[in-house]
């Protein structure tokens, strides 16, 4: 995993919960914690940390993928203010996914292994307010995902209701993500 | 207190030294994608980018020290072929089997790189004069030992070229561009073969550029001319016949001579155009003036190209039909070397025009080292004897040897036997005390126009009086 997501867990980590805990999280996990953006590190090292992080916070694993995801996303917006700035909304902002936002990760971060989308709009009376997105992955990190949609939805004053109509972690062959958007009352 | 500004000092210590080990790791990432950036992936060697920097470094100081520089520039002979028929990864193999074997052959301070296919680039800084031939001979050895491919020895060879500075080039390009002239050069010489960059090679090439433009503008714009020169017989010196010789008329005035552009249009493939033209053109002219002299015969050139041209048999039978001359008045003319290029392709495409009726003639005889067994098996009826041998029959004894000799085996073969080049009465009265029953040369006309050869005809620019008999 690319070193730019531990980056952004240090940040998440440490403006929501302080920095004592990051380095509390660090010698928990046993992590040397020494993480640069374009640096490769392994898988498990990323589940250990969440997994602290998760027993720290009394979370579950789940809960705190898709808390880190949603807490991210002002991080993000931060460093790549021009993915954001391209859309007036979720929906385009989602659908630029795939093309635009990760044909960018791969050439910032060579060698990134990013995740493909399947975006369906359904027919009838769904179709201006609902997007199901597929997501499948190895690493199985739809919570992640989900997060990542529940932060966008904060930064485009949005929002959006995600059910997860199968999931890999399940069972599924993949997940299949349920957004409705709607603009705040 | 004191307990948690210890704990606090621990981590910021921990801070530190993770934000420290954080940036080293982030130096070897730009350490590594510099060098991915700047090396062939394939054969770890310099890619273009980096050559060419470090050219820019080496020619600067050259420039402030005076020390020479030199860059070669090489390519494999028959990558591509080996590429097709054992694959990518075979071809992979050997280039970087080629990469290690450069870099082996040159100092460790020297730069050798890949700059894309098979073609390979060289620094070497600093180079004296015994040092470059050194160095030109290691090269020379790395690619001309046999290479492995799927386990069987296999020559590859190469080409290369140098060009070196002594401050005198200011661009990396330049220089690149200069060593690949000379490269180009030594593939014209020949394989596993190198050449320097000599200053008149640019002019040379430039010219050659310029002069290849001007060709294919010539031939659309129609101009070139062709000039008729006498054959004639002996004794006597009657006129029996002409050759066509194409020249070239520039619209910026001056006529530019064969020797000059012809090479050029058989590199280029234009000879073929150029040549079908000429055919065209002369029996064109020759069957106007063929109605008061139908004992005349035309000869024109034909160059191998043409020989091998599919549409050959084709384009003669249009040239006759549409000028209606009789093909027993054409002979077509082939140098010795030509043929024995390929002799035996030659021997085919020959009898397919003869069956024309059309005759041939082997032109230059002497100097392409055509062994007597395919003289015989070729459809020719004319020999001309090549000038070089002429300008020595009244000279030396051994001179008249070889031209005895020549007209010996002609005879022989019931060839018709013509001498090129004759300039002096001296060997017009050898070359009858020979037997030699034709003549062609200065001595009895230089090549004319057509008007000129109109006049000649009609005997107002009469013959040459015939040369004393032999004596």
């Amino acid at each position: 995993m690319k070193g730019i997501i531990f980056n952004l867990l240090e940040e998440v980590v440490c403006q929501q919960v302080g920095d004592d805990a990051w380095d509390g999280i660090l010698q928990g996990a046993g992590a040397e914690g020494a993480y640069t953006s374009l640096g490769n590190y392994p898988d498990e090292e990323f589940a250990n940390l969440l997994g602290y992080l998760a027993r720290h916070c009394g979370k579950t694993d789940r809960e705190i993928l898709k808390w880190f995801g949603q807490h991210s996303m002002p991080f993000l917006a931060q460093r790549y203010p021009e993915f954001f700035s391209a859309h007036h909304g979720m929906r385009s902002f989602l659908l630029s996914l795939n093309d635009v936002i990760h044909a960018e990760v791969r050439k910032l971060y060579p060698g990134a292994e990013v995740p493909v989308f399947g975006f369906e709009t359904p027919h009838g009376a769904d179709a201006h307010d609902t997007l199901i997105i597929h997501y499948r992955s190895k690493r199985r990190l739809c919570q992640l995902a989900e997060g990542f949609i529940a932060g966008a939805a904060g930064h485009f004053r949005e929002q959006v209701v995600v059910t997860q109509s199968s999931c890999m972690l399940d069972g599924a062959g993949e997940c299949v993500l349920v957004c409705r958007f709607g603009k705040p009352a | 207190m004191n307990d948690v500004t210890a704990q606090e000092i621990d981590r910021w210590r921990r801070k530190f030294e993770r934000e420290r080990k954080a940036r080293l790791q982030a130096e070897e990432i730009a350490e590594r994608f510099t060098r991915d950036a700047l090396h062939d992936p394939l054969t770890g060697l310099a890619n273009r980018a980096l050559f060419l920097d470090r050219l820019q470094h080496a020619l600067s100081a050259t420039g402030r020290h005076r020390m020479p520089l030199a860059t070669v520039v090489l390519d494999l002979d028959g990558f591509k072929e080996i590429n097709d028929s054992y694959g990518h990864a075979v071809g992979d193999e050997l280039l970087c089997a080629v990469a290690k074997r450069l870099t082996e052959a040159v100092r460790s301070i020297d730069t050798v790189a890949r700059l894309g296919g098979d073609e390979f680039a060289i620094v070497i800084e600093d180079v004296d004069e015994a040092s470059r031939v050194l160095v030109i001979e290691r090269i020379k050895r790395a690619l001309e030992a046999p290479f492995l491919i799927q386990g069987q020895p296999r020559q590859v060879g190469g080409s290369f070229g140098m060009a070196l500075s002594r401050g005198n080039i200011d661009t990396p390009n330049d220089m690149l561009r200069r060593a690949d002239m000379a490269m180009y050069a030594a593939k014209r010489e020949g394989k596993v073969g190198h050449a320097m960059f000599e200053s008149g090679m640019h002019t040379a090439m430039v010219f050659r550029l310029e002069m290849k433009s001007a060709l294919q503008r010539a031939l659309t714009e129609r101009e070139f001319i062709l000039h008729y020169q006498p054959v004639v017989e002996l004794p006597g010196g009657r006129i029996s016949g002409m050759e066509a010789l194409v020249r070239w008329n520039r619209p910026d005035g001056g006529i530019v001579p064969p020797g000059e552009f012809i090479p050029l249009a058989e590199e280029t493939g234009m000879i073929v155009p150029l040549g079908w033209w000429v055919l065209e053109e002369a029996c064109r002219q020759f069957s106007e003036w063929q109605a008061r002299h139908p004992e005349l015969v035309l000869h024109v050139n034909l160059s191998p190209r043409q020989l091998h041209d599919p549409q050959a048999t084709a384009n003669v039978l249009e040239a006759l039909s549409k000028s209606r001359l009789l093909s027993d008045r054409l002979v077509l003319e082939l140098t010795e070397s030509s043929i024995m290029q390929d002799v035996e392709s030659s021997l085919v495409a020959m009898e397919k025009l003869t069956a024309l009726g059309v005759r041939m003639s082997i032109d230059d005889f002497g100097t392409g080292y055509s062994s007597l067994s395919y003289l015989q098996k070729l459809p020719v009826s004319v020999l001309k004897i090549d000038k070089s041998f002429v300008d020595h029959v009244a000279e030396t004894k051994q001179g008249a040897a070889l031209v005895r000799a020549i007209i010996g085996v002609g005879t022989a073969l019931e060839l018709q036997i013509v001498a090129e080049g004759v300039e002096r009465v001296e060997q017009v009265g050898r070359l009858q005390a020979l037997n030699c029953r034709y003549a062609q040369g200065f001595y009895f006309s230089r090549p004319l126009d057509a008007a000129a050869m109109a006049d000649y005809l009609v005997g107002k620019q009469g013959p040459r009086p015939p040369g004393p008999r032999a004596d």
